[in-house]
Formats: C-alpha cells, structure tokens, sequence
C-alpha cells in the first residue's frame, strides 16, 4: 500500500511540472494552448530514445528533453506572433494532433502505437533510482528547485509583464513593452518544464506510449491548472495533487476494469464544467 | 496517373466529409464567437448512433432520426452551457475549457456505452464501378453529391433569404444588429442549432465507405472543421465548405509524394503556412477579436 501511495506522489510530482508550466502560460500570460501533452510526449520520447539508442545517461537526456520542449513550445507560440489568440487555438490544436500523429506513425523512431519499452532508470553518480521513494526524492528535489525559481520569476517584474499580456496587451504595447517577446518567452519556459516532465515520466514508468500524449492530457492539465486556480503558482500544485489523488479514489470502488478508463476522464471532465460554473477563479485565488 | 486520379477521387469524397464538418463548425463558430469543441463529440456520438439505429433500419432513415438528436445537443450547449456561462463574464479560455470537458464527458459517455474502440458498418450498397481504369465506390459517388446539395442549400438560405441576412448581420458586426433593435439571441441559437444538425450526414457518409467511427474520433474532427472555417474565410459558410474540400484532397493527393505516415504532417503543414500567409482565409475578411 506505502508503494503504491508513493507512487501516486511521484505521479503528483511529474505532473505538478507540467501543470506549472501550463500555469505560467494560461494563469499568467493568459495564452491558450492545447499542444501541451504533445510538447510532454517530444520530452519523454527524446530522453527515451537518447538514453536507449545513444547511451546517454540521465543528466544529459534531461537536459536534451528540456531544449527539445522549449524549442517545441517556441514553435507553436509563432503563430501569436502575428494574429489573434483564435489563431493560437487551431494552431496549438493542430500541433497537438500532427505530433500525435507522428508518435503513432513513425514506427521505426517512436516504436508506433506499442510505443517503447525498457526505458533506462536514472543513476545518479552511481546510485541507481529504483524505488517509488527514490524517484520521489529526485524528482522532488527538481521540483523545489523549478518551484523556487519561478517563484522569483513571477514575483519579479516579468510576473507582472506576463499578467499584464493577459490583461491587455494593448496598454502594454503603448508603453513600449516587447510583447512578442514576453509571449514567447512564456511559451519557452513552459515548454522546457514540460520537457522535463516528459523525461521524469519516461524514466519512472520506463515504458511510453503515444497514448500518454493525447489531446486528453493537454486538456487534463488544463484543468488542473483551472481548478487548482488559475495564475498562481500553488494553485498548479493543488491541481495537479487533486486531479491525480482524486480519480484514484475510483479504484477501489466496485467497477469494472474497463470502465474505469473512461469514468476516470468523466470526472476530470465533468469536474471542469462544474468549475467553469461554480468557481473560475480555481482553489487557490489569484491576490490582485 | 491512375494513382493520382485515384487519390483524387478519394480525395474528394474524403473532402466532401470534410465540407460538411466546416459548414457546420463555420454555422456555429462565425455567430457564437465560441470554440465549440463539443462539437466533435456530437458528431462522433452521432455516429455511434447511426451505427446502433442500423440494427433496425436502413443508414438513410438513421440520419434522419438522428438529426433532431444533434440539433438538440447542439441547442442545449449553447444554451445551457455558452450562454450562462457568457452572462456572467466568463473569459473566453473558460468558455473554451468548459466545451472541452462537456466534449469530454459526452464521449466518455459514449465510451461506456459502445466501448472505447472503432467500430465499423458493414454496408452493401452496391459494388464498386470501374470507371477510366479508376475504382470508385457507391459510397464515393454519393457523398459528393449530398455534399453539393447540403452546401447549396445553406448558401442560399444565407445569401437569398430573409433569415439569411439577419444571419450574415450577426456575423459581420452584431452589436449593429441588436442597435437595430433585432434581438441576437435568438438567430445564434436557431444558426448552433442547425450547424449542429447537419453532423449525423458526414457521420453517415463517412461509414458508408466501411470507416469505423470510435467515441474519441471528435476532437480530430472538430479540427478538421475549424481548420477548414480558417482555410475558407472565418466568416464565409461557402468558403468553409470549399476549405473542407481542398483539405480532403491535399490531404490524399499528398500520399503521392510522401509515404502516408507523413500524410497528416504534411496536410496540416502546408495549412498553417497557408494561414501564416493568409491569415483571413480565401474568402474571409479581418477577423477583430484583440486577445483571448
């Protein structure tokens, strides 16, 4: 039982990465993007195939997965760069769908639909992270690290440029502020966060599908960061422990395997709706 | 070149789907303004249905039965999910989260019922005919054609009716038209409406040529229509219909070039390098929105 609470915790703490990073791109910046399980998936599959075709160890691979998301992520900001957020939509949306597309097709690389097996754990200096309490030290460890990091970020006069994008962009080009600059900067950092999240995820469950990285995750990250509360850094955290810790509640009650897939994605579901209702604003509120 | 007349008429029939998934998407994107993902989920959950209803009667008559059932859904989310929502200030990322998680639920729902994977009709509606050394299929002659037909119809019920102007009006500039003292509401739920009853005729074609149809194909298909609306002129149902079109058949005419794992790559490149240069689309004009 301690094994598997743990591993629910290490699961909270790989998607806590993506949920901040997703944070700091809708909650802050106020910038749609449905690509964010795909820019995960070019992470985790980049690290995957690094530490399994090229021998990288774990500190390299991260570090290639973290570039490959960003550069991603810097990709599918370009369309912001020249019209209206309805463009960001269909684009992101459209990126989300051709990489899944790709993850399935590309056989030779992404090993298709069956996806890739034995993945390499991390060694860390000679220590070989095996056990759920392991990883969670690691990965916890990272998480503090990005945490306190963008914590400073957001606190600091770039927090206050990003929410201002979201407020009006308008105002702060007449002020002379990069705002080009400032969105694709938000689209890098959370790219790179999502990056490692998807190196994190490769190297715990050591075996990756395309599956993982379906439009279904980009929108439940997107509701963990609605319903955890939207631009605030806690508010990525709560959602992400809520939405995990939540649906695995559902296991022990009496259903069925199969149906246990799809009833999980009706809570998410219909959990957002109801938040979108009752309280947008998410758990944890903004301070204004 | 019998490959390539080949693609291309799969091309067009594949197009044909596709236009009435942008007719649709455009009826009800270009009025309410709003990203309606759930859309995707109605016309999978349609198909899902059609499939049921062939049990006991003929494809044609399981459209039609279906269609007041889509009409519905789609009245009821822009009803009691958009509007609501709209009245009480919702930015338009909620609105978009909120689609999302009704689509998600309506196809999860489906998942329960029909079981997560495709699932195929087995139709014989006559054999293939062998024309100019091309094989083309029952179901490759007719979906063009009800296509034409549906299209033609909603083009003239926008450009020559009475009703039709009040619907260009609410595209164009709808604070124009409440100033005119001609309630919005109204034309934008009868227009949702419609857009949405039109789903269970691509659904249908779409099986007649022994396509599965599973209760996560809807996202995919609500792109396919949103990008058809932007390929055709965001405020322009013909130019929709027409996107759709060029999008089926670049997407099956890019399989003579590439090998077809590359397919969806290279059709949704060259979309978005469209846009990138033509953000208005072929027959579209500025759209205003600032920020989202």
């Amino acid at each position: 039982m301690t094994t598997y609470l743990l591993g629910v915790l290490v699961s909270i703490s790989i998607f806590s990465f993506l949920s901040i990073g997703l944070q700091l791109l809708m909650g802050y910046a106020g910038l749609f993007t449905i690509a964010h399980a795909a820019i995960f998936g070019v992470g985790a599959y980049t690290s995957a195939i690094l530490s399994m075709q090229f021998g990288f160890g774990f500190f390299p691979s991260l570090v290639c997965a973290t570039a490959a998301g960003a550069a991603l992520s810097a990709v599918v900001s370009l369309p912001s760069l020249r019209v209206t957020g309805d463009y960001l939509i269909l684009v992101s949306f459209g990126v989300q769908e051709l990489l899944y597309s790709l993850y399935i097709n590309l056989d030779d690389v992404t090993g298709g639909s069956g996806g890739l097996q034995r993945i390499p754990r991390p060694e860390i200096f000679g220590l070989s992270i095996v056990d759920p309490w392991q990883y969670l030290i690691l990965y916890g460890l990272f998480l503090l690290a990005v945490v306190w990091l963008l914590y400073k970020l957001v606190n600091s006069p770039f927090g206050l440029l990003l929410k201002a994008v979201r407020e009006d962009e308008i105002v702060l080009t007449s002020l002379g502020k990069d705002v080009l600059a400032l969105k694709v900067s938000a689209f890098v950092i959370s790219g790179a966060l999502a990056g490692m999240a998807g190196c994190f995820f490769a190297s715990y469950y050591t075996f990756i599908e395309p599956g993982s990285f379906a439009v279904e995750v980009s929108v439940l990250v997107m509701s963990m960061v609605l319903i955890g509360g939207m631009g605030t850094l806690w508010g990525g955290l709560a959602g992400a422990a809520l939405l995990i810790a939540l649906p695995e509640a559902l296991r022990f009650l009496p259903f069925s395997t199969d149906m246990l897939g799809p009833l999980r994605q009706i809570a998410y579901s219909a959990l957002l709706v109801l938040f979108c209702f009752v309280r947008p604003a998410g758990i944890i509120r903004e301070k204004r | 070149m019998t490959l390539f007349l080949q693609l291309l008429v799969n091309g067009i029939y594949v197009g044909s789907i596709y236009s009435l998934l942008g007719l649709s998407f455009a009826a009800i994107f270009s009025t309410s303004k709003v990203w309606h993902f759930a859309q995707g989920s109605i016309y999978s959950a349609a198909g899902l249905i059609i499939l049921l209803l062939s049990n006991y009667t003929n494809i044609a008559v399981a459209v039609l039965l279906c269609i007041p059932l889509t009409a519905m859904a789609g009245w009821l989310c822009q009803t009691a999910l958009y509007e609501p929502l709209l009245r009480r200030g919702t930015s338009l990322i909620l609105l978009v989260m909120a689609s999302l998680g009704v689509g998600g639920v309506v196809q999860n729902v489906m998942a329960l019922i029909f079981g997560p994977s495709q699932q195929t009709l087995i139709l014989d509606i006559g054999g293939p005919y062998f024309i100019g050394g091309v094989i083309v299929s029952t179901a490759q002659i007719i979906a063009p054609l009800i296509a034409l037909v549906i299209v033609g119809i909603a083009v003239y019920i926008v450009k020559r009716t009475r009703s039709g102007r009040f619907v260009q009006a609410l595209i164009v500039d709808e604070e124009l038209l409440t100033l005119q003292g001609v309630s919005a509401t109204p034309i934008r739920r009868i227009s949702v409406m419609l857009g949405s009853a039109i789903l269970p005729i691509p659904a249908g074609l779409l099986m007649l040529s022994g396509s599965g149809v599973s209760p996560y194909s809807g996202l995919s298909a609500t792109l396919i229509g949103a990008m058809a609306v932007f390929l055709g002129g965001i405020n322009s149902l013909g130019g929709a219909a027409l996107g759709g079109l060029i999008i089926g058949i670049t997407e099956n005419l890019a399989v003579y070039f590439v090998p077809s794992e590359w397919q969806t790559a290279v059709s949704y490149t060259i979309f978005f390098a469209f846009i990138l240069l033509r953000p208005a689309g072929l027959f579209g004009y500025r759209i205003v929105r600032t920020g989202l």
